[in-house]
């Protein structure tokens, strides 16, 4: 709240005057210019990146959906044989982890990396390298795990991958492997993308444009960014319990030996609760964006929309167990997740009640183009699909439906109504922001069509169905069971909603022509996205006074294409944007942004190298691609943290930076988001730890597995950690004045990071020393594993170290110019504070219930 | 950061019950500890009621005194345009967070403890 810009602009005149000086334009396109031929896969820009993203996220949705038509031809008739059991299982595991992993979230990120910047004026989003990688580590990483289905090594063991179904035992070779490090690696690629959405959307708005104008697309990606970074670190802490199971037989989920197959559940469905309102959100988003424009009137209840977002998001993570009613919880727990389940119940209302009333209220009546009818049509399904949600809220309903073809019926009302209809009416909308034609009305239509009436003839019948008996997952039934009909309509509806599918896809085929010179605002909008744009975004950043800036001022558009407004060009010669502050919007410095590289591309590649290669066994192929990887981190952060380049004018008076350090600079609110990521990631360990000790506690010390070490260990260990802390905090004092060179800061942070990770070698040889096996119960497993996660994260705090030393030799880091350092200090405390609570944790809690 | 926490109070505080409650219920039954006949147990039944009380009277006190709640959480005066927008979200999040937690914490009143009941 307290973030004052360096001057304010006077309301009676524009930033920036007229005429502007010769070659301004020029030079920003210059800047921006996206690089030609082959080398266009160097290119980082959200113009680029984000249809590119889309594109490979629909082309997900389209081969997930033939093999649901695959799966609804076997089930078309009883004792039909199309398609054998086996090949069954894979095909609904691949269909489900598909939408889920590679279809859902990821083209609602594309969205947002590719209409934040638009919508919010920025010329592009923080962190534009990272998007890209997260891009191609998606398309590599999901193209290799999707073609697993054509070689037999695909998963069985559906989306939600249970043990002890998983474990080795049950299902050996490599298939269910693709499914742990494949989706692992993905989810990380995802977190990645909200990094760059939370701060993008908190530091990049337009001056002006505070919490309380931002468009509410933005609110549902913060929301929806937010939720990813404390829910995906559960499943990721999940997915390597059960790899390493796998791999090493540390016996997480193997109750003979103290783990529990409940555990996997618990963290699952922390995540895959959320899961499904992280999908929905910014679907939600992306409706109270277009129902005030079709409707031509402000959206009803802003301040009420922006409240269900936020309690939606965080009352999804009290429902986790609403997917476990049946697992023989005490009743009382399960009351209070049927609680939490009713209590979510209100805010999407709120959201539904909001967008009828806005319809209602709207100057004219509803104009029904092709986004009203899928919006139409979102309303209708997403609300049925809402109601029988609050049936299956309720335990003794639960008990009658799980796992039947109710359920099914259920979450696809609520995920295909939630979000593939609203994310078709976006296609429609914002096709013109990147395409220089309109998408058809007339196929539009079609496809609506088509797709309503299939989803509907499909997934209605399911209720029945399911409350008729039939089991879901099953390849086949016999026909004397009375399901004959029910499935062949749903089979029939599924034809029919994939041919929806088919028209539109040949109606961009047809009228789809990327080029950002578009129709202007075709659909009058009251919001930023449909200003003239190039590869820069807008040449000039305005000053938004209101939720509606284009109603408000209607000759906006020109002059931000004249550039009245703020940065009407480049003042550092490259590629920049506005940073502002979090609350206010009010302009702090200039974020001066990296060019086009092949560093991206080469990390994402490896990275997915390390990590595939690593599933069938090749250990030295995969560390080969590993190190290669590391290395294109490193000259992909080289490039990075440009120098300073004094104080700069963007109009209207106000002069800002083009240099920011410590809690004003962007590279500090991502080290404090992955510091989150990291945090949620051992608060699930934590957790499991703690559910393991009370499932078994037989197998803890002293009976069950050796006492821990003396305290000793843990005290050398905490004793190490400290000193290197403070031995970051004397380097940190000790910085060179700007453009001097020091070797006693590098050197000092170089002995940190070596205390570091000997604090984290004397912990290991302890447990070691006293005979604890990680495979002899879940106890020693758990032990060696807190210091496995402790491993990880000194890993890349001692790099990071090592990194900024090696800036600080060669003068790119100084008392001034200190980015690099802070950021390997926010890690290094970060990293001390994890382990000495692990410390505590793994020595203490056997000591006090000893 | 402060400003953001402050807009979450209420469903933070919401966030707190749901772990204090299910965590030590969990655990209680799952050793047996205080469990009586039919599954109750009036330790865990206590323990919920107390810290939902807890809960929604701090979710109560921010509702109704936002600026004292702001000052907690950032450490600064409110200040301003967007103030008002601050309060009334916050507001409006504490009110939905305290039905919540009351749904949550009714169940202690009429479900024993301990019990599966099927």
């Amino acid at each position: 709240m307290s973030d004052a810009p360096h001057g304010t602009p006077r309301n009676d005149e524009f930033p920036n005057s007229l005429p502007r000086p010769e070659g301004e334009l020029e030079a920003l396109e210059r800047a921006w210019e996206m690089p030609k031929g082959i080398r266009i896969l160097t290119e980082i820009n959200n113009n680029f990146v984000g249809p590119l993203y889309i594109a490979a996220a629909f082309l997900f949705f389209v081969l997930a959906g033939i093999l649901a038509l695959l799966m609804r031809t076997q089930l078309a008739f009883g004792d039909n044989d199309f398609i054998g059991q086996d090949l069954y299982n894979q095909l609904f595991t691949v269909h489900g982890t598909t939408m889920m992993f590679l279809f859902a979230v990821p083209v609602v990120e594309a969205l947002g990396v590719m209409m934040l910047p638009q919508i919010m004026a920025s010329r592009d989003l923080p962190y534009p390298r990272l998007s890209a990688f997260a891009i191609w580590a998606y398309i590599v990483g999901g193209l290799v795990f999707f073609s697993t289905i054509f070689y037999d090594l695909a998963p069985k063991g559906d989306w939600f991958m249970y043990p002890p179904l998983t474990l080795t035992e049950y299902s050996p070779g490599d298939n269910a492997d693709f499914w742990l490090l494949g989706i692992g690696f993905i989810e990380i690629s995802a977190i990645a993308g909200a990094i760059e959405i939370i701060v993008g959307v908190l530091r990049t708005r337009p001056p002006g444009m505070t919490l309380a104008r931002m468009p509410i697309f933005a609110w549902g990606m913060l929301i929806f960014a937010s939720m990813i970074v404390f829910a995906f670190p559960a499943v990721i802490l999940a997915t390597m319990l059960l790899e390493i199971e796998r791999a090493f037989g540390w016996p997480f989920f193997t109750a003979e030996l103290g783990g529990d197959a409940l555990l996997w559940q618990h963290l699952f469905w922390f995540f895959g609760h959320p899961e499904v309102y992280i999908i929905f959100l910014p679907a939600a988003g992306l409706v109270s964006m277009m129902v005030p424009t079709m409707a031509q009137t402000p959206l009803v209840g802003y301040r009420l929309i922006v409240v269900a977002l936020i309690a939606t998001g965080f009352f999804s993570f009290g429902l986790w167990v609403h997917h476990m009613f049946t697992t023989g919880i005490p009743a009382l727990s399960l009351a209070f997740f049927s609680a939490a389940s009713m209590a979510v119940a209100i805010p999407s209302g709120i959201q539904v009640f909001s967008w009828i009333a806005t319809i209602a209220a709207g100057r004219e009546r509803l104009r029904m183009s092709v986004p009203s009818h899928f919006i139409l049509g979102f309303l209708f399904i997403f609300t049925l699909g809402g109601l029988t949600g609050v049936m299956v809220a309720v335990v003794p309903f639960d008990f009658q439906a799980h796992d039947s073809y109710f359920v099914v019926a259920h979450f696809h009302y609520v995920l295909v109504g939630g979000m593939v209809f609203p994310l078709f009416a976006t296609f429609y909308y914002w096709a013109p922001v990147i395409s220089s034609r309109m998408l058809s009305e007339r196929l539009g239509k079609w496809a609506f069509w088509l797709m309503f009436i299939g989803f509907n003839v499909t997934f209605f019948p399911m209720h029945i169905t399911g409350l008729a008996g039939m089991p879901r997952r099953v390849w086949t039934y016999p026909g004397n069971m009375g399901w004959d009909l029910l499935n062949t309509i749903s089979t029939i509806g599924a034809f029919t909603f994939a041919t929806g599918v088919l028209v539109f896809i040949v109606d961009v085929a047809l009228n789809f022509r990327f080029g950002l010179q578009g129709p202007r605002n075709p659909w009058n909008a009251g919001t930023l996205e449909f200003m003239p744009n190039g590869n820069y975004s807008m040449r000039s950043i305005p000053r938004v006074t209101s939720r509606d800036p284009v109603w408000d001022n209607p000759s906006l558009p020109e002059e931000i294409e004249q550039g009245r407004h703020y940065l009407p060009g480049t003042v550092t010669g490259g590629r920049e944007t506005l940073v502002t502050s979090p609350i206010e919007a009010e302009p702090q410095y200039i974020m001066q942004m990296p060019q086009p590289s092949w560093t991206h591309v080469s990390a994402a590649v490896f990275t997915a190298g390390f990590f595939l290669l690593l599933t069938i066994k090749q250990v030295e192929l995969s560390l080969t691609c590993g190190v290669i990887a590391v290395i294109s981190f490193i000259a992909w952060g080289w490039q990075l943290d440009k120098p300073d380049k004094g104080m700069v004018d963007i109009g209207g008076g106000i002069r800002v930076p083009t240099y920011a350090s410590g809690p004003q600079s962007h590279s500090w609110w991502a080290m404090v988001v992955l510091m989150l990521v990291a945090a949620a990631l051992y608060a699930s360990y934590f957790f499991s730890y703690l559910y393991l000790w009370t499932v078994s506690p037989e197998v803890w010390p002293p009976g069950g597995s050796p006492e821990p070490p003396p305290l000793l260990y843990p005290l050398g260990s905490a004793v190490l950690m400290v000193g290197g802390g403070i031995a970051i905090r004397w380097a940190g004092r000790r910085l060179p004045a700007e453009g001097a060179r020091s070797f006693a800061a590098p050197a000092v942070l170089a002995l940190a990071a070596l205390l570091l990770a000997g604090a984290l070698a004397l912990e290991i040889y302890g447990h070691l020393g006293t005979g604890l096996s990680p495979t002899a119960s879940s106890y020693g497993a758990l032990v060696y594993m807190n210091a496995f996660l402790v491993a990880e994260t000194v890993a890349a705090t001692v790099v990071l170290c090592l990194f900024a030393a090696a800036r600080q030799i060669r003068g790119h880091v100084d008392a001034v110019r200190r980015a690099n350092f802070d950021n390997a200090a926010l890690l290094y405390y970060y990293t001390s504070a994890q382990a000495l609570f692990g410390l505590v944790l793994i020595h203490g809690f056997p000591r006090l219930i000893g | 950061m402060g400003t953001l926490v402050f807009l979450c109070l209420g469903p933070l505080l919401w966030a707190v019950q749901l772990t204090l409650i299910y965590g030590p219920q969990s655990s209680l039954c799952a050793y047996g500890i205080g469990t009586g006949q039919g599954g109750s147990n009036l330790l865990v039944a206590g323990l919920i009621l107390i810290v939902s009380a807890l809960c929604m009277g701090l979710a109560a006190a921010a509702l109704l005194r936002p600026g004292a709640a702001y000052e907690l959480a950032t450490g600064t005066r409110p200040s301003g345009e967007t103030w008002p927008f601050l309060t009334w979200v916050m507001r409006a999040l504490a009110a939905l967070s305290l039905l919540a937690m009351l749904y949550a914490g009714l169940g202690a009143l009429l479900l024993p403890a301990c019990a599966q009941l099927r």
